[in-house]
């Protein structure tokens, strides 16, 4: 009973909006990512550019706590072609219901006349959607992004995800217009905020705190308004190897944890 | 009609912006050469359309029009007289005064800053800055001669029912095609000649000359000349008139949402889209003595009209849309003969003028004379202004009154109260705010203070009333707002807004006595925060985020509707000759009370205020391509997708599906 009744929310709710975007340091934030750059999880294609060494990353997170939900991503990165080019995979849910996503995506800085450079990438998901016995379905999905350094410790994001769907599974993918902004250094303080608007979704406000009190520590809070989540989250640099932590407390479903880790070289 | 492009019913929400408030991207300092802006929303166009009030959007397409043939010509100041300083924005009449009356006494100005000398302020001055020019000789200009030459063609490529192939049903009767010609031949600023030419969506281009069909359903022509010895003006063919404030000749109310205050004394060629509110035939102002203008102007058009057999009279239709059969059967029926004279007198400080017309109108079955009349004053000096006018127009009374100050620098508060009388028709086709239309009795007030509190903020506070106590639903509307502009460096512009909107509504209420009229008060509150950066002199961005919260049914707090808009905005030149802007908009809106208008850039001599209610993305992308230093051509592609919708619009507009896509290509040859 307690799987049907899952099953009746992950396919109402989760494909929409609440699935978190794979990256514990962006988890940690509050999922306020728009702006990052040079961020390998790639939250927004734009973040990929600039990345000056190729990186792998896994994550892993159990949503609410519940076995059913669990959440698994793995991301590449190579510089390559004048910019940076990624692979990713990520997959989620159980065996009455199983979302598959291989991502695809270019990323590269440009500069149009300005003094700094500008960040700008697409990426292309193919979803997979299965109900065993039930349905099937498929669809592809284009998103486009550019991070817009304003400042030298300020920059806007905006990313346009899924702003082109095809496919018999397009209606349950989700299509948001995020803009955001950060300021701040990201080896000292830096705060983010994302507005976050999914076309059937009310607006969801998101902001974050990064404080780097050593070298290789890192210590992140956040919230988001919609869901009503707060975060909080450390992550550890060690040479090439990075790894970050977040828990997630939902004011109704309860808390979330996750972590991922990244090797670059 | 293309002027303004009604998205399944564009409406413009916003309070009044009073004062057209222009900026001049990377000016850092005034005096410098004069900015090389060619397009009106280069100048930010938005400032003047996306605060329009609904009543007045039609009159600012024209504004609009205006203010790029100045873009265009640029207006020598030390030669240009002060009604055409009027027509600059930001500049009152008293202010045009004073320009020419300081130019006469002291000599030809010789630099733009000369204008602080009479009390114009330095933002105005940045504001008028792109469309004026100083020659500080002051000498005679070569008068060259100027071919304008404009072709637009648009077309919706998802198109409604009623273009369908199906000959049973009720359908168009032209292509879902739109065109708009334009020919202008100018010899420096006293000579102009030209035509202009427009079909609808949905209009036939009907070939019969015999019957004055020349293709397009509307055309205008004219030949202009001024400053011809006595002779201060001559137009043969179509013009409009502006006179006092607007309440006869013009249109008061709305003028004032695209201007500040001012008596105006205006006789223009008509070479507008718009196919209602000019005269065909002849006008003719002479100048006899100095501080003395007297016009007169005959005109002679044959307009629309419908028989209305539930009250047996005749409606004037000035919508100008010639698509279906009951709107062909109603094309040209009556002739309109119309008469008049102004006569405007100045004297320092001092503007007083009057106005008279004369209409007949000859129906299939009868004949109707009416006499329209008014009179209007202007007082004022450098720091406070008055104008009036009283008019007799429908038959019925009417009336206007502002007054403005400059109590210090950089601050300017405005009021202006307006009123009409109930009319049981209309006499003309283009007098009165609504053209066409028998006026209603209403009352206005408006008020506004602009001030600029520190460098690089301008804030805005406006207030608006309206009552018509006659009207069976609609009660008191009462709307406030405050607008704030921050500019804290040239690459950097934030802009803010807060409004709130009270309208009263009757409605029946059942009691157990039975049904009764009784009142309930509609809420309204808006929001928007925009921000543009200018990456580089290629590259500029924008985001806006702007919400709407409204009560419609005015019962419970539970009932609120809401709605959202965002968007992110881009302008890239990646070449000298070519310009490119992008739009990603994502709204999710309740309905048409939360409904939530933002601007967009167009097509030259044109603009677009889509207004979004329900949920769905637009996005478009625009070209401006400079193949010749002569020959531009501009081109526009928008889709428009609405969620869990089949079909959208109404009658023979409803489209099936859930998406409208449009192209809009226009090819300009401008020789001088």
């Amino acid at each position: 009973m307690r799987r049907l009744l899952l099953l009746g929310f992950l396919v109402l709710t989760l494909p929409a909006a609440a699935q978190p975007h794979p990256g514990a340091r962006s988890g940690a934030l509050g999922q306020a990512n728009s702006a990052l750059a040079r961020d390998a999880w790639g939250g927004n294609p734009a973040s990929w550019a600039g990345l000056e060494r190729h990186a792998v990353g896994f994550y892993a997170a159990q949503l609410y706590g519940m076995p059913e939900l669990r959440y698994g991503a793995t991301v590449a990165t190579l510089t390559a072609l004048g910019g940076t080019v990624a692979a990713g995979a990520r997959t989620f849910g159980f065996a009455l219901y199983r979302q598959t996503v291989v991502s695809a995506g270019y990323a590269r800085d440009v500069r149009p006349g300005t003094i700094r450079p500008i960040h700008l990438g697409l990426r292309l998901d193919a979803y997979s959607i299965r109900v065993p016995d039930i349905v099937h379905s498929r669809a592809v999905a284009l998103s486009i992004g550019v991070v817009l350094p304003v400042a030298p410790l300020a920059a806007v994001g905006a990313v346009a995800e899924h702003v082109l769907v095809r496919g018999p599974a397009r209606t349950d993918i989700p299509r948001s217009l995020i803009l955001g902004f950060r300021y701040g250094r990201i080896d000292r303080v830096m705060i983010v905020a994302d507005v976050h608007k999914e076309l059937r979704s009310p607006a969801d406000l998101r902001a974050g705190i990064e404080i780097s009190p050593l070298p290789i520590l890192v210590l992140r809070a956040g919230m988001s308004t919609n869901p009503h989540r707060a975060t909080a989250g450390l992550g550890m640099r060690i040479g090439a190897l990075t790894a970050d932590f977040v828990a997630a407390r939902h004011f109704a479903l309860g808390w979330t944890p996750s972590a991922s880790m990244q090797v670059s070289w | 009609m293309d002027a303004i492009r009604k998205h399944a019913g564009v409406v413009v929400i916003g309070p009044m912006l009073v004062i057209l408030t222009v900026a001049i991207p990377f000016s850092d300092t005034l005096g410098g050469p004069n900015p090389t802006v060619q397009h009106l929303d280069e100048v930010e166009e938005e400032a003047v359309v996306d605060e329009m009030p609904e009543e007045a959007l039609e009159l600012a397409a024209i504004r609009l029009e205006e203010l790029q043939d100045l873009l265009d010509t640029k207006l020598d100041l030390n030669r240009a007289d002060e009604e055409a300083i009027m027509a600059l924005p930001d500049i009152t009449d008293l202010d045009a005064r004073r320009i020419v009356e300081h130019r006469r006494r002291h000599g030809p100005y010789q630099r733009i800053e000369d204008l602080q000398a009479v009390g114009i302020s330095p933002a105005t001055i940045e504001g008028i800055w792109p469309f004026v020019t100083i020659d500080p000789r002051g000498t005679n200009p070569k008068n060259p001669i100027t071919i304008d030459v404009l072709q637009r063609w648009t077309r919706r490529l998802d198109v409604g029912r009623g273009y369908d192939r199906d000959t049973t049903a009720s359908r168009y009767a032209g292509s879902a095609d739109a065109l708009y010609t334009r020919v202008r031949l100018r010899r420096g600023p006293n000579v102009s000649v030209g035509f202009a030419m427009e079909k609808d969506p949905g209009e036939p281009l009907n070939w019969a000359p015999a019957a004055g069909q020349l293709g397009f359903d509307y055309s205008a022509v004219h030949a202009a000349m001024s400053h011809i010895g006595p002779i201060r003006q001559l137009i043969l063919g179509d013009y409009r008139i502006d006179a006092g404030e607007g309440l006869l000749l013009g249109q008061a109310g709305s003028m004032m949402a695209i201007g500040p205050p001012a008596h105006r004394a205006a006789l223009r060629p008509h070479t507008s889209s718009r196919e209602s509110g000019y005269f065909r035939g002849a006008a003719l102002r002479l100048d006899p003595t100095a501080g003395i203008q007297i016009a007169t102007f005959y005109s002679l058009r044959r307009i629309d009209a419908r028989y209305d057999s539930t009250d047996a009279t005749w409606k004037l239709r000035t919508s100008g849309l010639h698509r279906t059969a009951s709107e062909l059967a109603a094309m040209a029926r009556i002739r309109e003969v119309t008469t008049g004279a102004t006569l405007a007198v100045q004297r320092p400080g001092l503007r007083f003028s009057g106005v008279a017309v004369q209409t007949r109108h000859d129906f299939p079955d009868a004949h109707r004379r009416a006499l329209d009349f008014s009179g209007a004053v202007a007082v004022g000096g450098p720091a406070f202004g008055f104008w009036g006018e009283a008019a007799r127009r429908n038959g019925a009374p009417a009336w206007t009154a502002s007054i403005s100050a400059t109590p210090a620098p950089e601050v300017y508060f405005w009021m202006q109260a307006f009123g009409t009388s109930e009319s049981k028709g209309a006499s003309h086709s283009f007098i009165g705010a609504t053209g066409g239309r028998a006026s209603r009795r209403e009352r206005t007030v408006r008020a506004g203070v602009r001030f600029r509190p520190y460098e690089g903020w301008s804030v805005r506070l406006e207030a608006y009333w309206r009552r018509i106590p006659s009207h069976p639903v609609l009660g008191a509307t009462r709307r406030a707002s405050i607008l704030v502009d921050y500019e804290p460096a040239p690459w950097l512009q934030l802009h803010g807004k807060i409004q709130t909107r009270q309208s009263d509504r009757l409605r029946s209420c059942a009691v157990s006595t039975g049904a009764l009229r009784c009142a309930r008060t509609e809420s309204r509150h808006e929001f928007r925060i925009q921000a543009d950066y200018d990456h580089s002199r290629a590259l500029r961005t924008r985001f806006r985020i702007a919400g709407s919260i409204a009560n419609p049914s005015g019962d419970s707090r539970d009932l609120m509707e809401r709605g959202m808009l965002i968007f992110q905005d881009v302008r890239w030149i990646p070449l000298e000759a070519l310009q490119l802007d992008g739009r990603l908009v994502y709204f999710d809106v309740s309905d048409f009370s939360t409904r939530i208008a933002a601007y967009e850039n167009d097509l030259l001599y044109a603009f677009s205020v889509p207004t979004f209610s329900d949920r769905g993305r637009r996005a478009y992308v625009m070209a401006r391509l400079r193949l010749h230093p002569s020959l531009s051509l501009q081109a526009k592609y928008s889709v428009t997708v609405r969620e869990d919708v089949l079909s959208f619009g109404s009658g023979l507009d409803e489209t099936d599906g859930s998406r409208l896509r449009e192209l809009r290509i226009q090819l300009r040859w401008r020789v001088q």
